[in-house]
C-alpha cells in the first residue's frame, strides 16, 4: 500500500452537544473523500484517527444532531474538539438511537442496541416513570420478567446474568419495589448500550448480556435543573458548571410517596405500614488538561417495605466510581477506575414478644484499566486489566432476646476475580472484524470452612482455610469474535462467537426472583458457569435510511447452571451449597427488529421466537425441560405520532407465549388433605400476556427559562387480567371438588405525570 | 415461607382481582398411594393405601384391598402383619406399640408388587403450652395458635404438627426443623390463610417429633402451599417402588385449649 511510504497523522479530540457541555458516545466520525478512514467516539467522547498527509473533510454525525463538517488540512498531529448543535427542543427525553446507520450496517458488533438521549419519553409507561430498562424490554431478545418479579432475561439467561454496569460499576438488584421500576432513575442516563451476550472483550463476568449504563456529566455551560411530579412518584435532577468549559455536576433525586398517603389513614396498621423507595444519582466531573479529566459518581438507592408491625424488608445498593481519563499522546487513550458497590437485604420478622432479622450482603472494591490504542485508519486496539475483590455476607440472623432464633452469622466468603483482555477491530474492504481474548481468573481465599458433599447433601468433609489462604482458582479462556460484510450500500451479513463466564450467581428460585434472593460465589463445589454464543445477522435500510431492519438468529450453550433442591434452605444456611443442584442449558431463536425512524409517526415492531431449555439430572428424571421465562413467541409494537408541535399520541402493545409452569395431573390424599401430583416440570403455559398502553404529552408554551409538559397515560387500557399466580385447590364451594384460581394485579393503571425544566 | 409472605404483600398492596379458570390437565397414570404412621401412643396404628386421580375427578380416592401389610420392629424383630378394617383400604395393627428409638420397616404387598419403608421414631418433646397470638392485618384481627415448646440443645430436631379447630382437621402442612432455633424456647405460630380461630373454639394441636425423611416430606408439602412463587413440586416419598406417600415412626404429644 501507497500509504504507508506517507507520513501518517492523527486527528483526535472529544464531541460534545454544544448547549449543555455533554461528551457524546458513539458518534461518527468520518474523513471524506476516503470512507474507510472512519470512527466513533468512545465512552468519553474521545475520538482519534490515523490518516495519511492531505486535505479532508471530517463529517460528524449523530442522531438526533446536526452533522459538522471541518476542512482539515493534515500536515501534522491535530487536536479539534467539536460541539455538535441538537435539532430537538427536547433535550432530556431519552431516544433509541442506532449509531448513523451506516455503523450500524458496517460494524462488526451484533446483538448490540444502543439507547440515548431524546425520544421515548413518550413511551407510555407504568405509573408514568420512565424507565430504561422497561424500554429494553421491548426489544427483540430482551423478556420480561413480568409484573411483579424483578429483572429481564436476555436470550435465555437467568435474570442475574445481565451485567448492569452503572458508571463502569456493577449492580447487584436493579430493581425497586420488587421489580414494579428499575433503580436507574432516567433523568440521570445519558446513554445505554445493550449487547446481547456478543459483547467486546473488554466486557466480563456475565453470561447473557452488558447493560453499560452512562451517566450524565452535567451541563458545563449554565445551570439548569429539571423534574417531575407523577401520583406516585417525584424527581428532581440539576446540573450546572463547576468552572465553565472545565467542569460540571449533575445530581438527581426520586421517591416515591404512597407511604405518605398511608400515613393520613385513621387505621394505625396502615399508618404503621410503608412502601417506598428512594434513589439519588450524584455526579462530578473536572478538566484538568487536555490530557487529563477525572470523574466521580455515586449512586444509592433503597427500598422500605413493611406490612404493619409483622414483616419489614430493606434492600439497596450503593455505588461509587472513581476515573480519570488520560491521553498519553492521540494514539493512547486510558482511563483508570477504581469502584465500590454494596447490595444488602434485611428482612425483619415481628411478633408480640420478639423480633428477628435476617440480614445478607455483598461489597465489591474493583480496579480496572483500560487502553485504547489507535492505528491508521479504523484499525483499533482496546486492551486493559481489571480486578474485583468481593465479600460476601451469606447471611445473619439478629434475634431479641425472646425470639425463638439463635443468633447466627455466617463465615464471610472472599474471592478475587480479575481479568486481562485484548481486543483488536479492523476493516478489509467490505468486511469489518473485531475479535478479541479475555482471560478470567477467580481465586477464592479463606478464612473460612469449605464443605465437601455427599448426594444426600450431609456435609462428608470440611477443610478450615487461613485468612488470605487460596482455596481455589479457576481460569477461564474467554475468546469473542465478531464480523461484518457489506453486502451492498444498505445491506450487510454479520457473525460472531462468543465465550462468557461467571462467578458470582444469584440462587433464586427458578419460578420467580425476589430482593431477598442470595448471591453466592463459585467455590470448590460450585464451578464457574460458562456460555457459548452463535449468532448470525443481516442488516438492512430501506427507504433511504427511513427505515431499519435486522434479524438475528443465535443459539446458546450454557454449562454449569444453578438451581436448588425441592424445599431447600437457604436462608441463613452455612451448609447453602448442599442445597444446590447443577445442569446445562441451551437456547436458540429468531430476532426480527424494524423501526421507523423519521416523520409523524415512529416507532419500532420487534418480534422474537425462541426456545430455552434447561437440563438438570435431578428434575424431570432428568430429561431436558423449558425454563420459566421460555415464551416462544414474543411481540413488542412501540408507535409514537406527533399530532401537532404541542400533543404527541403513543402506545405500545405487547403480547408473549405465557411463562411455563408446573400444573397438577393428578392429586391424592394425605392426612385427608388433597396433595397435587406433579408429573413434569414446566410441562404448561400461562395464559398468553397482553396488553395495550397508552399516552399523551401536552407540551406547555415553550418560555426562555421554564418548559413543561404533562403525560397522561394509561396502563393496561383495555384491562386484560393477566394471571400473576395460578392457584390449584378444593374448591371452596364444593369440598369434594378442586380448582384452578387466577389471581391478576392490576387492570387499568391510571397515572399523570407533569414534568419541567428550567 | 419468605417468598409466600412476598408474594402475599404484593396481593394485598395491589388491589387485586381473582377468578376460576379452566385449565387443560394432562392426566398422569393412576399411582398408588401409601400412608402409615407408627406413634408412641398405644396401637392400633393404620396403614392406608388407594390411588390417586385425575385433577378433574372428585376428591375420592379408589381404595386398594387385598394387600398384605407388616410392619417390623427392627430393634426386637418382631413382625406385625395388618388386618384388613370395614373402612375399605385402612390396614389396622394387632399388638404392635411404638418405642422411642425403635425402627420400623414397613412392607406392603399388592398384586405381587412389594413396596418397603423404614423409619426411626426420635425422642420425644412435649408441648409446654398451647397459646394464641393476635395480629391486626388491616383492621383484620387473625388469632392464630401458637405451639410454646423447650427444643432440646445440640440435638437436630424435626416437627411436624396437626392442627384441628372443633376437632376438624385444619387444611395445611406445617414442618418445622431446629436449624436456627437450637436449644431455644421456641413459639411456632401455626399459620392460617382463612378462618381464623374464632371465640370458644376447641382447638387441638398435635405435635410429632419425626425423622428427617417425613421432615423433607411435610417441608415440601408446606412450601407447595398458598399462593407460593416456588414450582411446586412432589413430596419426596420415603417408600420404595414409585409409591406416594410415605411411612413415619412419630413421637407425639397432643395438646388442646379452649380459645
Amino acid at each position: 500500500m501507497q500509504a504507508v511510504a506517507q507520513h501518517r497523522y492523527t486527528i483526535s479530540g472529544i464531541i460534545r452537544d454544544k448547549t449543555t457541555g455533554e461528551t457524546l458516545i458513539g458518534t461518527s466520525i468520518r474523513i471524506l473523500p476516503q470512507a474507510k478512514y472512519s470512527s466513533t467516539s468512545n465512552n468519553y467522547g474521545f475520538y482519534a484517527i490515523v490518516v495519511p498527509e492531505g486535505d479532508y473533510t471530517m463529517v460528524i454525525s449523530y442522531t438526533g444532531y446536526k452533522a459538522d463538517t471541518i476542512s482539515i488540512s493534515l500536515t501534522k498531529d491535530l487536536i479539534r474538539n467539536v460541539s455538535l448543535i441538537p435539532t430537538s427542543g427536547q433535550l432530556s427525553e431519552i431516544v433509541i438511537t442506532s449509531a448513523a446507520s451506516h455503523d450500524r450496517l458496517s460494524t462488526a458488533q451484533m446483538g448490540t442496541q444502543k439507547i440515548s438521549t431524546a425520544e421515548i419519553a413518550n413511551v407510555p409507561v407504568f405509573l408514568g416513570e420512565k424507565d430504561v430498562i422497561k424500554t429494553i424490554q421491548l426489544l427483540p431478545g430482551v423478556k420480561s420478567g413480568g409484573e411483579g418479579s424483578g429483572g429481564f432475561y436476555v436470550r435465555g439467561g437467568n435474570i442475574d446474568e445481565n451485567l448492569l454496569l452503572l458508571d463502569e460499576v456493577p449492580v447487584y438488584n436493579a430493581t425497586h419495589l420488587l421489580g414494579f421500576f428499575s433503580t436507574f432513575n432516567s433523568d440521570a442516563i445519558k446513554d445505554l448500550t445493550l449487547y446481547k451476550g456478543a459483547s467486546p472483550a473488554e466486557y466480563g463476568g456475565r453470561l447473557s448480556s452488558v447493560v453499560d449504563i452512562r451517566t450524565k456529566d452535567g451541563n458545563n455551560q449554565e445551570f439548569h435543573g429539571s423534574g417531575g411530579l407523577g401520583i406516585i412518584a417525584s424527581h428532581l435532577n440539576f446540573e450546572g458548571p463547576i468552572v465553565k468549559d472545565k467542569g460540571s455536576f449533575m445530581i438527581s433525586a426520586r421517591r416515591t410517596y404512597a407511604d405518605v398517603f398511608l400515613k393520613l389513614s385513621n387505621n394505625e396498621d396502615v399508618r404503621n405500614s410503608n412502601l417506598y423507595f428512594y434513589d439519588v444519582n450524584a455526579k462530578a466531573n473536572y478538566n484538568l488538561n487536555d490530557h487529563n479529566r477525572i470523574y466521580l459518581s455515586f449512586y444509592n438507592g433503597k427500598d422500605n417495605l413493611k406490612l404493619s408491625d409483622q414483616l419489614a424488608l430493606y434492600y439497596g445498593n450503593t455505588t461509587g466510581t472513581f476515573r480519570w481519563n488520560h491521553n498519553f499522546n492521540s494514539h493512547l487513550f486510558s482511563n483508570t477506575t477504581l469502584a465500590y458497590s454494596d447490595y444488602n437485604h434485611h428482612i425483619e420478622v415481628a411478633d408480640n414478644s420478639s423480633n428477628t432479622k435476617i440480614i445478607s450482603k455483598i461489597r465489591d472494591f474493583s480496579f480496572k484499566e483500560d487502553f485504547q490504542y489507535f492505528m491508521a485508519g479504523d484499525d483499533k486496539i482496546k486492551f486493559g486489566v481489571t480486578a474485583t475483590h468481593h465479600t460476601l455476607d451469606p447471611g445473619m440472623v439478629d434475634a431479641s432476646k425472646n425470639s425463638s432464633y439463635n443468633p447466627e452469622t455466617l463465615d464471610k466468603k472472599y474471592a478475587l476475580e480479575s481479568a486481562a483482555y485484548i481486543n483488536h477491530e479492523k476493516g478489509f474492504g467490505k468486511w469489518k472484524i473485531n475479535y478479541g481474548l479475555r482471560l478470567s481468573v477467580f481465586n477464592v481465599f479463606g478464612p473460612g470452612t469449605f464443605y465437601k458433599f455427599n448426594s444426600a447433601g450431609d456435609a462428608t468433609d470440611s477443610t478450615k482455610y487461613a485468612a488470605a489462604e487460596l482455596v481455589q482458582t479457576y481460569i477461564n479462556l474467554e475468546p469473542r469474535a465478531a464480523a461484518s460484510y457489506q453486502l451492498d450500500s444498505v445491506s450487510s451479513l454479520k457473525f460472531a462467537y462468543s465465550r462468557n463466564t461467571q462467578n458470582v450467581h444469584l440462587i433464586s428460585s427458578s419460578a420467580s426472583t425476589s430482593p431477598t434472593d442470595l448471591w453466592i460465589l463459585s467455590s470448590p463445589n460450585v464451578k464457574p458457569e460458562i456460555a457459548d454464543q452463535v449468532s448470525l445477522g443481516y442488516y438492512r435500510d430501506l427507504s433511504h435510511g427511513r427505515y431499519e431492519f435486522s434479524s438475528e438468529i443465535y443459539y446458546k450453550q450454557l454449562q454449569n447452571q444453578i438451581d436448588f433442591k425441592d424445599g431447600a434452605s437457604l436462608t441463613v444456611n452455612n451448609y447453602v451449597e448442599s442445597q444446590l443442584l447443577y445442569g446445562k442449558g441451551r437456547a436458540y431463536g429468531l430476532e426480527l427488529f424494524a423501526k421507523k425512524k423519521t416523520g409523524r409517526l415512529t416507532g419500532w415492531i420487534s418480534y422474537t421466537l425462541s426456545r430455552t431449555e434447561r437440563q438438570i439430572a435431578e428434575i424431570n428424571n432428568g430429561s431436558w425441560y423449558p425454563a420459566r421465562q421460555d415464551q416462544t413467541h414474543n411481540l413488542a409494537i412501540v408507535s409514537m405520532y406527533q399530532l401537532s408541535r404541542k400533543v404527541t399520541l403513543s402506545a405500545n402493545w405487547v403480547y408473549n407465549t405465557g411463562n411455563a409452569v408446573t400444573y397438577p395431573s393428578g392429586k391424592y390424599e394425605i392426612n385427608e388433605q388433597t396433595v397435587f401430583l406433579y408429573a413434569e416440570r414446566n410441562g404448561y403455559r400461562m395464559p398468553a400476556y397482553h396488553r395495550l398502553d397508552v399516552g399523551v404529552t401536552i407540551y406547555g408554551k415553550q418560555k426562555k427559562r421554564w418548559n413543561s409538559n404533562w403525560n397522561f397515560s394509561v396502563y393496561n387500557a383495555y384491562g386484560k387480567e393477566n394471571p400473576y399466580i395460578i392457584e390449584f385447590k378444593n374448591d371452596p364451594a364444593n369440598p369434594s371438588r378442586t380448582i384452578a384460581q387466577q389471581t391478576a394485579l392490576f387492570r387499568w393503571v391510571p397515572s399523570i405525570t407533569y414534568n419541567f425544566s428550567f | 415461607m419468605k417468598t409466600n409472605l412476598i408474594a402475599t404483600s404484593i396481593i394485598i398492596f395491589f388491589a387485586s382481582c381473582t377468578k376460576t379458570i379452566d385449565v387443560n390437565l394432562r392426566t398422569a397414570a393412576s399411582q398408588i398411594v401409601i400412608q402409615g404412621n407408627i406413634t408412641n401412643l398405644g396401637g392400633p396404628y393404620y396403614v392406608k393405601i388407594n390411588k390417586s386421580v385425575s385433577f378433574d375427578a372428585d376428591n375420592t380416592y379408589p381404595a386398594v384391598s387385598g394387600a398384605i401389610v407388616s410392619v417390623l420392629d427392627s430393634n426386637t424383630n418382631v413382625r406385625d402383619y395388618f388386618t384388613q378394617t370395614g373402612n375399605e383400604g385402612y390396614y389396622a395393627s394387632n399388638k404392635l406399640s411404638g418405642q422411642i428409638g425403635h425402627t420400623y420397616k414397613l412392607s406392603v404387598i399388592v398384586d405381587g408388587e412389594e413396596y418397603t419403608s423404614s423409619s426411626t421414631m426420635p425422642d420425644y418433646v412435649g408441648i409446654n403450652e398451647l397459646t394464641f397470638t393476635k395480629t391486626k392485618i388491616f383492621n383484620q384481627v387473625r388469632n392464630l395458635p401458637q405451639v410454646n415448646f423447650k427444643d432440646p440443645q445440640g440435638v437436630t430436631n424435626y416437627y411436624t404438627f396437626t392442627l384441628l379447630v372443633n376437632d376438624v382437621p385444619y387444611k395445611a402442612f406445617y414442618a418445622l426443623d431446629d436449624r436456627l432455633t437450637d436449644g431455644n424456647i421456641i413459639r411456632q405460630q401455626l399459620y392460617m390463610d382463612s378462618a381464623y380461630i374464632q371465640m370458644n373454639d376447641f382447638v387441638t394441636v398435635v405435635m410429632a417429633n419425626v425423622d428427617k425423611n417425613v421432615y423433607n416430606y411435610y417441608n415440601v408439602l408446606q412450601s407447595n402451599s398458598g399462593a407460593s412463587s416456588t414450582t411446586p413440586s412432589n413430596p419426596p416419598s420415603n417408600i420404595s417402588n414409585n409409591a406416594l406417600g410415605y411411612f413415619g415412626a412419630e413421637c407425639v404429644d397432643v395438646k388442646s385449649v379452649t380459645f
